[in-house]
């Protein structure tokens, strides 16, 4: 008994669950419209002049891919455009998809989480603290050592660490401002004595006094401080530290200081890596078909007759020439194919060409160049001249 | 077992077969099969009285050739060959067997079949007689494409088809084109 296959009967009646994938299949605007796309693709390819060896299936399979593929490069370009503002959004159930993305400076600031650990402000690498325990007499001290040096995390020798600020360093020239024994400092007691107002309290009396002059003192504080007194200062080479003054077992036993893990700094997962991270988690799924406007159905149309068509040309050439009575007959397979694949190509390069104009760059672009024509115009305006 | 020209296959090949010859070319022929029943023969099995059934109009693809002419004493006389091939799917659908003495009229003109031949395969091999598909070794494989006919032109007075001169036709006491 020979085997007939059917092919397209003139009409068709769409089911949900006869497309491939079934991703419209529940839509009601979907199932209104396929068998009318492929009733047109059919007579489009020639039918009822032509047969068509195509079945009802393949019509419904080449309209779902159109569809899903206008959805990719409609997502595709969304992606793109909004990727800053959705790196590090939850990579959840939701979907994007015909929602409108706003604009925020997660992106960028999270690209700028690296600076801010380098520069102490913020960041996405944890300042740990550590000490070291000073020895009488000892101005030099191996950072390595876990006997003398305590970290927050990790242990000293083993972790590799980086130490962001240490806290050794001479009192402020503010709390010398008003010492009046250290000669620079404003000896306002000394001053007000000599204006013969010496037994009102300090707390009480004010002098008017510029506030450059203030700054100017303070200065003179930290450079007397650093040029005739041996000041709190350290120098870190590597492993070791050295410590000023000479510790002497009292002036400080144990000196602070901040540090970073290396560890950390280089763990490319950060915080929150769960998160959209890349094109590829970013929670755009499929276009809902009724939402889409009558330019994308008629783009999604045209895209599902050329698919149709090459699909149609696949069948035609699988076989170079087919028989007949005494004879062999070559089929426009080749032809279909090509035309096909043109059509293809030329949808997808005219709806990524229409994309790429309404990224929000080209937008305000097209904004700006608006309101400079516009500025121009304006310009030539006469302008009255009053006459008073 | 063969990769291609499975069933399927088949299938595209007979439907574009189907649509070239029936709805593109649709050139059509009158067959008219021989009636043995009704025929009466002669002690040799011969007969100048053959009965045909009512035609049949079938789609194929005919090809006559130029007349060719002969005088000898007995005067002049021209005859034509012809080949017609048919889609042997049609013809099994229609359960139309075409043998030698059957009758084809076309353009005008009766042809008496010579002979025929089914020898034209698609993929070499014939699916009704292919061993491993007649033993259920294998599933269906290959076509048979066409049944080719041979005949040449003969005179229509004789055939009984249709009334040729009036007072030369023998009487007949069966009925014409049963």
């Amino acid at each position: 008994m020979a085997t007939n296959i059917p092919i397209w009967a003139g009409s068709s009646s769409f089911y949900p669950g006869d497309t491939p994938f079934g991703l419209y299949d529940n839509d009601s605007t979907f199932q209104h419209d396929v068998d009318k796309v492929s009733d047109w693709c059919a007579k489009r390819l020639g039918y009822p002049i032509t047969d068509i060896e195509l079945q009802p299936i393949q019509f419904y399979a080449c309209f779902e891919e159109a569809i899903s593929e206008y959805g990719a490069q409609v997502n595709t370009y969304n992606i793109r455009d909004n990727m800053l503002n959705l790196y590090g959004s939850s990579t959840g159930s939701g979907n994007l998809s015909g929602n409108r993305v706003s604009a925020n400076m997660g992106g960028i600031i999270e690209l700028a989480d690296e600076y801010g650990v380098e520069a102490g402000s913020g960041g996405n690498v944890t300042y740990y603290t550590g000490s070291i325990a000073m020895s009488s007499n000892q101005q030099l001290y191996d950072l390595t050592d876990s006997s003398i040096v305590s970290l927050e995390s990790g242990t000293a020798g083993i972790d590799s660490i980086e130490i962001k600020r240490i806290f050794h360093e001479a009192p402020p020239a503010i709390v010398k401002y008003f010492d009046p024994f250290v000669g620079t400092g404003l000896g306002s007691q000394n001053m007000l004595e000599g204006f013969g107002w010496g037994q009102y309290s300090p707390g009480v009396s004010f002098m008017m006094m510029p506030m450059h002059a203030d700054l100017l003192r303070m200065q003179a504080i930290e450079f007397n401080d650093q040029i005739r007194k041996s000041a709190y200062s350290f120098q870190l080479l590597n492993d070791r530290i050295k410590f000023f003054p000479i510790p002497n077992g009292s002036n400080f036993t144990k000196v602070y200081f901040q540090y970073i893990l290396k560890a950390d700094r280089s763990n490319p997962l950060k915080p929150g890596y769960g998160s959209v991270s890349d094109f590829s988690n970013v929670p755009y799924q499929d276009v809902t078909y009724r939402n889409i406007n009558a330019v994308g159905k008629q783009w999604i149309r045209r895209y599902a007759l050329a698919l149709a068509k090459e699909m149609l040309g696949y069948v035609r050439s699988k076989y170079s020439s087919i028989p007949i009575p005494n004879a062999d007959v070559t089929l426009n397979g080749s032809d279909l194919l090509s035309a096909g694949q043109t059509e293809k190509e030329g949808l997808i390069t005219e709806l990524k060409e229409i994309l790429d104009t309404m990224s929000r760059q080209a937008q305000l672009e097209r904004k700006q160049a608006e309101s400079d024509a516009m500025q121009q115009q304006m310009n030539k305006i006469p302008l009255k001249i009053y006459i008073g | 077992m063969a990769i291609f020209g499975s069933s399927r296959d088949a299938s595209l090949i007979r439907s574009i077969n189907r649509e070239l010859i029936n709805d593109f070319i649709d050139v059509e022929i009158a067959f008219y099969k021989l009636s043995l029943e009704a025929t009466k023969a002669n002690m040799y099995d011969e007969s100048d009285t053959k009965v045909y059934y009512n035609p049949m109009r079938i789609n194929c693809l005919a090809l006559k050739e130029e007349k060719s002419y002969i005088g000898d004493d007995n005067g002049y006389d021209s005859t034509r060959t012809g080949e017609f091939n048919f889609l042997r799917d049609d013809l099994k659908d229609k359960n139309i067997i075409i043998e030698e003495g059957d009758i084809l009229e076309y353009d005008n003109e009766y042809y008496e079949v010579d002979g025929v031949g089914a020898s034209q395969y698609w993929t070499g091999r014939n699916p009704s007689t292919d061993i491993g598909v007649t033993k259920g070794d294998i599933n269906e494989h290959g076509l048979s494409i066409a049944v080719k006919v041979s005949a040449h032109v003969t005179r229509r007075n004789r055939l009984n088809l249709q009334e040729v001169r009036s007072g030369i036709n023998k009487p007949n006491d069966i009925p014409r084109n049963l």
